[in-house]
């Protein structure tokens, strides 16, 4: 990364130069285990499987409770959901987000690679900045979504929920890209919170509030490089810190001592969930399949079934599944995600969505919403089912030794339950 | 004339299915077999004192849940066990392992690839695709087209419009799958020269193709048949009977005799009687005549046809397409008593998927190499051995602490290229497995108690199987679906009426345990009904 | 339009057989064509090749059966000088020991068929007529444009012509190619006859071209297959001047209607502007023009060496990155200095197609050991004698033999250098048992071997099918999915080539078919 790809450099001098900016340097082996060094369990089974922070969490877990995400182990709760989202609302909360896959895509063609990876242009991101891509097969199937960051001119990194590294592969024939997983080489910190900046401000990272929505730039946290972005899936405002592995850990310890007086809590996968949920972003592999594993081939769905918004920019060209995307354009896709209100003030699990009495579509995430004061989910519906009224979902309620089903009336929610305008805010309040 | 409404000729397991879902149906029926003891090739068989395994089949392989359920074998005392995994060792000490757990399983392949270990995804789609589309081909008898003019014509519009709903997507990968060889196929989806034999030879074994044959790819979505895989993200699993196929046989039996059914051992039968054109009954080896409405034969279709009937009774050319059928020997089964568990120190200890069998192989040109040599009619040189010590997972087949091995040699010819095998070419073979087993499991010769080496052509001879094919008929596609056991007239029901096939000669072939069975009581019950 | 100096209304890349059909049926048409060709001479594989000064012989193909009638008539290739040294060349099985055998026409030569091999010759009869009726049903496929086999529309139209074409023979018919399409020709064959020569001859002319075995599933079809495109064409013939004459017919046409051929002329790659063809860069860096691009070499070469794998979707990529199988047949030209001898053959057969073929098990054995890089011992042959028919191929007494040799393969073992002189020699050998003195006689030769034939005509990997016939590579999946129907995601570029549909051998279907494709577009490919 040269300097001048870097914005706002008036202080670059400040912060000391990581290896993660120079391409030779990360090329370097990685030593795989990095991410194992807690328990080298036997390699069939499901035991342990730590991330960079799992020390740091395992510290702070009252409950002992743990969750696999993507094949690591990470805290659910770690005190009690209900403190931890309070302070997600009122202060700010700091996530171990470590087991996201992260691509570093290099090279000379990396624009045109990525310009015909993903379904949404790629050209207009300017280094130091990130935005969210969407990437279909030739079907015009999407097979994941993610965050690129732009580090350099010619370097990108990828941030997915899922790995895809044979289709990034296979897709780099002809393009003179690398492609590599670096996710075992980093540790990615999620600070999420109105007080996020606040907090950042105080441990001295003053370029906190001028970041924009979706800007990233270098740090120095207790003296370690941290790549800092505006990024982060909660609805509000909020900053993802991504720094070498091993320093991860004294990165947490740095955060969580100054944020702590101000009312910072650790949260687990739990709380990342419910956030997610509140503010509306569908999960892969969750709330929506890679048609890759979609056995039954109405699973697999276009980028507009999954994201409303989402159509084909008139400067776009040649990408992956555009071809079918632009001839079935004016086809509506048969089945949607969709956010949905459940009536009722109390917790309920519930799966399947009616309509009229027949089943029109599955819940995906649930959850209850404590801004909204309501049960919520994103659910795949039937295009059919997108009726204003009449939808409903079977809620079980347990009741003692019995189980008590309700048929408790939904509605499509337009807007996300959760969404703050701090979230857009330049620079962000960093005042508690 | 002692008279029943069906006869089942063979006491092997597709015979015991038919028969049981005939009595259940309410039937008389007598199943006859000219051996002491019940079970067919899954027979149990003493190796040594207390040592009890199956003697020419590998006793892994699940009966359906639905055949088990159809026949409430469950009550009748069967229990199963859910086998994992199944690992493959190479002779340069990687391996690869299954595991059900789709986390689990992929972090496996990413052993040896990460790239593999995403590429994964689609192979498990397009698998589970595939068998899903074949399942139900499976499940129920075999149809060819339809007969009649119109009613034909109707049938076959249909039929057209069905292939044609493919077109999208499916129709390119049914005819990729249905005609490329496998090792080709794999190169589609991975990398790894060690998850690409791996997944290969598990579709190589039982079969006559090699690994650059075309349409050998097919045969990678038989392990996905099995209706326990699939649900957890990883490989395919199996439901294997715990106490082995002897207490699948001993369930079938009380089932069978629970209906008021019987089964007589010891029982040759020599000839089926034929008049009309129908059958009509069967003649024992000791002169006794049984009268049936219905006679199914679990014998091969090769000696259904050729040594039960007297050649005059059959339709003009039904001799020369039985003789045209393919059955060729290709694997020899190696018994062996243990003295103790085998080490396997290159696995990681603890390893669960040796309990769902162990494969030593090689890569694919080596696989190649050693169907060239089956070809060749070669002894084998490197050959491909599934192991399965059927002992780990259920301690009750050895006396305690001992136990089982039961390997299968795939690429094994009938006959060497320079006559019959002879003693030293049977110990060469022997050695060469417990050699290539010792590779894996260094001391394991030294705890052999007791060691045999059955070939094809023993197998043919002792239970008097043609050409020793464990498949009953080569299991290409010209002898599949419609064209099993003969081309253009697939299923149980015979040009003979009241005879019925029910070995895995007919279709579904030896894919689906019982399967045959199964069908053939399907044919008979319908075909009952049909005439009131 | 412009009509500069580069810029045409159509651009044909590689001047081989298919090619020049598809630039003459569009010269036809009024457009200005351009014709580019990378080596120093038009016909690609179907030309003609001087062994020494005086001695012409084919190249690579030696005799025509699936050039359709209506090709040479919609070309007018008469009036461009093609004509015909003989027709309905018929073929012989040499035979080692005993009578040599004919493959008969009719019913004359079936009588003596049949005193020769009494107990196979009702069963070739039967085989004949059972391959005549399944070829009949495949037959229309290969001279019309394949459907669009990811619509399901058109697949409906499709499926159901063919019901309706069966509706009588229907379920015979059903039955037959469901055992067809799977099974092998060895399988097939070993149920049908006994005499093992006549075995080996059906099972070569089914396996001709392709790397498989007899004993490989699938092959039987092939016979069906080939026997289809022979009725498209007009049975088995040699042109006047060797193969190369028709080449130098259609680049008459394509002169006569103002197109260019240009020689030595290699393309540098394609261009391609928003998702439309523009034309071509050649080597020198000059920069051709035209709407309408159409490729005669393979699509792989075409679309990701000349056009970029980052012009097509990831999919579309990867269904051509596959490596190509390697061609597996090996071609061999003699410049004789007096007519062969071959004793038992009766004189009129001396032009005929003569194949020397061993029995299955060593056709399949030397299947195995061209897989290995070996050749077999016992090699199977298609010769002809060009000059027999053809008197200007060579000197006043003198003649050329040209030889096809089945199962070469394209690594041999320790290399060709080494390897080519032992080749030739075993060749000529089995050639000499069966016509004696023919060492004697030769004053020249010129072997081709598949990375030859890669080298010379730039036929990738040597195969000169360019592509296998295989089930999944068929209609329209031919080359693959995404290619099919001559169309490439890249509107105006097209394939004309043996690797789109109905494939290779010396048809000029690709070629003509392409050329109807590129002429009526039709709307956006679903």
């Amino acid at each position: 990364m040269t300097p001048d790809s870097l914005p706002k450099q008036d202080d670059e001098q400040a912060v000391p130069r990581p290896e993660i900016t120079d391409p030779a340097d990360e090329r370097a082996p990685v030593d795989p285990a990095l991410f194992e060094q807690v328990a080298a369990e036997p390699p069939f089974t499901r035991a342990v499987t730590a991330t960079p922070l799992h020390l740091e969490t395992a510290g702070e877990s009252h409950t002992n409770r743990w969750v696999t995400w993507n094949g690591y182990t990470v805290p659910e709760v770690l005190s009690d959901l209900t403190d931890e989202y309070r302070a997600l609302r009122g202060s700010a909360v700091l996530m171990d987000v470590s087991p996201l896959v992260k691509y570093r895509i290099a090279g000379r063609d990396a624009l045109a690679y990525l310009e015909r990876l993903a379904a949404q242009p790629v050209a207009p991101l300017a280094a130091g900045h990130a935005q969210h891509v969407i990437f279909c097969e030739g079907g015009g199937f999407v097979l994941g979504d993610g965050m690129l960051f732009r580090l350099a001119d010619d370097e990108y990194r990828l941030v997915t929920e899922e790995t895809h590294l044979a289709w990034l592969a296979d897709s780099a024939e002809g393009f003179r890209v690398r492609v590599e997983d670096v996710s075992a080489t980093l540790g990615v910190l999620s600070l999420q919170g109105p007080l996020s900046c606040f907090m950042l401000t105080e441990i001295g990272v003053d370029e906190a509030a001028a970041l924009e929505p979706g800007a990233a730039r270098w740090v120095s946290i207790g003296g370690m490089p941290v790549y800092l972005s505006r990024t982060g899936a909660t609805g509000d405002l909020g900053y993802e810190l991504w720094c070498d592995a091993e320093d991860a850990p004294h990165v947490w310890r740095a955060v969580m001592s100054t944020g702590q007086p101000f009312g910072l809590r650790p949260a687990g996968f739990a709380l990342r969930e419910l956030a997610r949920l509140e503010a509306g972003h569908p999960r892969a592999g969750h709330d929506y399949l890679s048609a890759f594993a979609a056995i039954e081939p109405r699973d697999m769905l276009p980028p507009a079934a999954i994201w409303p918004d989402f159509s084909i920019a008139a400067s776009k060209g040649l990408f992956n599944g555009g071809a079918a995307l632009r001839a079935a354009a004016h086809i509506a896709p048969s089945r949607r995600v969709v956010r949905l209100a459940v009536e009722g003030l109390e917790p309920v699990r519930f799966a399947a969505v009616s309509l009229g009495g027949k089943v029109a579509g599955i819940a995906t995430s649930t959850g209850f919403s404590p801004a909204l004061g309501a049960n919520i989910a994103l659910a795949i519906l039937d295009t059919g089912a997108l009726a204003p009224a009449g939808l409903a979902v079977l809620a079980e309620r347990r009741d003692g030794l019995s189980i008590v089903e309700t048929r408790l009336p939904a509605r499509i929610l337009a807007e996300p339950a959760f969404s703050h305008p701090r979230r857009m805010m330049v620079p962000a309040p960093s005042r508690a | 004339m002692e008279r029943h409404d069906a006869i089942v000729i063979g006491a092997g397991l597709n015979g015991l299915v038919a028969a049981a879902y005939l009595a259940r149906a309410g039937l008389d029926v007598l199943v006859l077999d000219r051996a002491s003891a019940p079970g067919g090739i899954a027979m149990p068989y003493e190796i040594a004192p207390g040592f009890l395994l199956p003697r020419y089949a590998l006793g892994s392989g699940g009966l359906p849940p639905r055949i088990a359920a159809d026949l409430d074998l469950g009550r009748h005392g069967l229990r199963f066990i859910r086998a994992d995994g199944g690992v493959t060792c190479f002779a340069d000490g990687h391996y690869v392992a299954n595991y059900r757990d789709g986390v689990v399983h992929r972090r496996e392949l990413a052993r040896h690839s990460r790239r593999d270990a995403d590429a994964w995804t689609r192979y498990r789609r397009d698998m589970l695709r595939a068998a899903r589309g074949l399942a139900p081909l499976l499940a129920r008898p075999a149809t060819g087209p339809a007969r009649g003019l119109f009613a034909g014509l109707r049938a076959r519009l249909s039929l057209a419009d069905r292939l044609a709903e493919l077109a999208p997507s499916g129709m390119a990968d049914m005819l990729r799958l249905w005609t490329l060889p496998a090792a080709e196929f794999l190169d589609q989806y991975f990398e790894s020269p060690h998850v690409k034999a791996h997944l290969c030879a598990a579709a190589l074994m039982g079969g006559t193709l090699g690994p650059f044959s075309p349409m050998s790819a097919s045969r990678l979505v038989w392990p996905w048949l099995s209706e326990a895989g699939g649900a957890m993200g990883g490989a395919p699993d199996t439901l294997m009977p715990q106490g082995g196929t002897a207490a699948l046989v001993a369930a079938l039996m009380t089932a069978i005799r629970a209906e008021g059914s019987a089964i007589r051992l010891e029982a040759e039968v020599t000839d089926i009687l034929v008049k009309d054109r129908k059958v009509r009954g069967v003649e024992l080896a000791n002169g006794e005549a049984i009268a049936a409405d219905v006679v199914i034969s679990g014998l091969d279709v090769k000696r259904s046809f050729l040594s039960l009937f007297r050649w005059k009774d059959l339709p003009a050319g039904l001799v020369e397409r039985v003789g045209r059928v393919r059955m060729r020997g290709v694997a020899a089964k190696v018994n062996m008593a243990l003295d103790a568990l085998p080490e396997f120190p290159g696995l990681p200890e603890g390893c669960p998927s040796i309990g769902g069998g162990l494969r030593l192989a090689g890569t694919i040109p080596a696989m190649e190499r050693a169907f060239a040599d089956w070809r060749d009619r070669i002894p084998p040189r490197d050959p491909l051995i599934d192991v399965l010590i059927p002992s780990i997972a259920d301690p009750s087949l050895a006396p305690p602490g001992k136990h089982l091995l039961s390997a299968f040699v795939q690429f094994v010819p009938e006959e060497l290229h320079d006559g019959p095998w002879t003693d030293e070419s049977r110990d060469a073979l022997r050695d060469l497995v417990t050699a290539r087993l010792a590779s894996v499991s260094p001391g394991i010769e030294t705890r052999i108690l007791a060691c045999e080496v059955l070939l094809p052509g023993d197998i043919e001879n002792e239970i008097g199987l043609t050409g020793g094919d464990l498949a009953y008929g080569e299991t290409t596609l010209d002898q599949l679906f419609a064209n099993r056991p003969f081309p253009g007239a697939g299923g149980a029901a015979t040009p003979l009426r009241n005879f019925y096939l029910c070995s895995p000669s007919a279709h579904p072939g030896p894919f689906v345990m019982g399967g045959p069975g199964a069908n053939a009581a399907a044919e008979v019950l319908s075909t009952r009904k049909g005439r009131g | 339009m412009r009509r500069s100096g580069n810029t045409y209304d159509v651009i044909v890349i590689g001047a081989g057989h298919n090619g020049l059909v598809a630039a003459a049926r569009l010269a036809r048409s009024g457009r200005r064509v351009l014709v580019l060709e990378a080596s120093d001479s038009i016909g690609g594989a179907a030309a003609t090749s001087e062994i020494v000064p005086g001695y012409v012989g084919p190249a690579v193909a030696h005799l025509i059966e699936g050039f359709p009638k209506r090709i040479e008539r919609g070309l007018k290739l008469g009036r461009h000088g093609l004509r015909y040294a003989a027709r309905d060349v018929p073929t012989v099985i040499l035979n080692p020991e005993g009578e040599h055998l004919q493959l008969p026409r009719n019913r004359k030569e079936f009588a003596r068929f049949s005193k020769i091999l009494p107990r196979d010759a009702d069963a070739y009869r039967d085989r004949v007529a059972l391959l005549r009726s399944q070829a009949a049903l495949i037959e229309p496929m290969l001279g019309e444009l394949p459907p669009d086999m990811q619509d399901v529309a058109a697949m409906r139209r499709f499926l159901r012509r063919i019901v309706w074409r069966t509706a009588f023979s229907g379920r015979a018919m059903l039955e037959g190619l469901m055992q067809t399409l799977p099974e092998s020709i060895g399988d097939r064959l070993d149920g049908e006859f006994e005499s093992p020569l006549l075995k080996g001859a059906l099972a070569f002319d089914a396996t001709l071209g392709s790397a498989e075995g007899p004993y490989a599933p699938g092959t039987s079809f092939r016979a069906v297959w080939r026997e289809a495109l022979r009725m498209q064409g007009q049975g088995l013939r040699q042109f006047e001047g060797g193969t190369g004459a028709l080449c130098d017919a259609l680049a008459s046409v394509v002169n006569s209607q103002g197109g260019d051929i240009r020689l030595n002329t290699p393309v540098e790659r394609i261009l391609v502007e928003g998702e439309s063809v523009a034309g071509v860069e050649l080597a020198d860096g000059m920069a051709m023009h035209a709407p309408l691009v159409l490729s005669a070499i393979n699509p792989r070469a075409t679309l990701i060496g000349l056009m970029g794998a980052e012009k097509l979707e990831t999919q579309q990529a990867m269904e051509l990155c596959h490596a190509p199988r390697p061609g597996s047949t090996a071609k061999l030209n003699l410049a004789l200095e007096r007519a062969p001898v071959f004793p038992r053959l009766a004189a009129e057969h001396y032009g005929a197609r003569l194949l020397v073929v061993p029995a299955l098990q060593a056709l399949d054995d030397a299947a195995n050991a061209c897989r290995e890089g070996r050749f077999s011992c016992e090699p199977a042959l298609e010769i002809h004698v060009p000059s027999i028919a053809d008197r200007t191929l060579a000197p006043e007494g003198q003649h050329i033999l040209s030889v096809i040799v089945h199962y070469v393969p394209y690594e041999a073992e320790g290399g060709w250098t080494m390897k080519r002189e032992a080749f030739v020699q075993k060749i000529v050998r089995t050639i000499a048992a069966f016509a004696p003195g023919i060492e004697d006689a030769m004053i020249a030769g010129e072997i081709l071997t598949p990375p030859d034939i890669e080298r010379k005509y730039g036929l990738a990997a040597g195969d000169w099918h360019q592509g296998d016939l295989r089930l999944d590579r068929l209609l329209g999946f031919r080359p693959s999915p995404s290619f099919g129907r001559y169309r490439t995601p890249v509107a105006g570029l097209y394939l004309c080539g043996a690797g789109s549909h109905p494939g290779g051998g010396v048809t000029g279907l690709p070629g003509w078919l392409a050329a109807e494709a590129a002429m009526h577009p039709e709307g956006s490919r679903k």
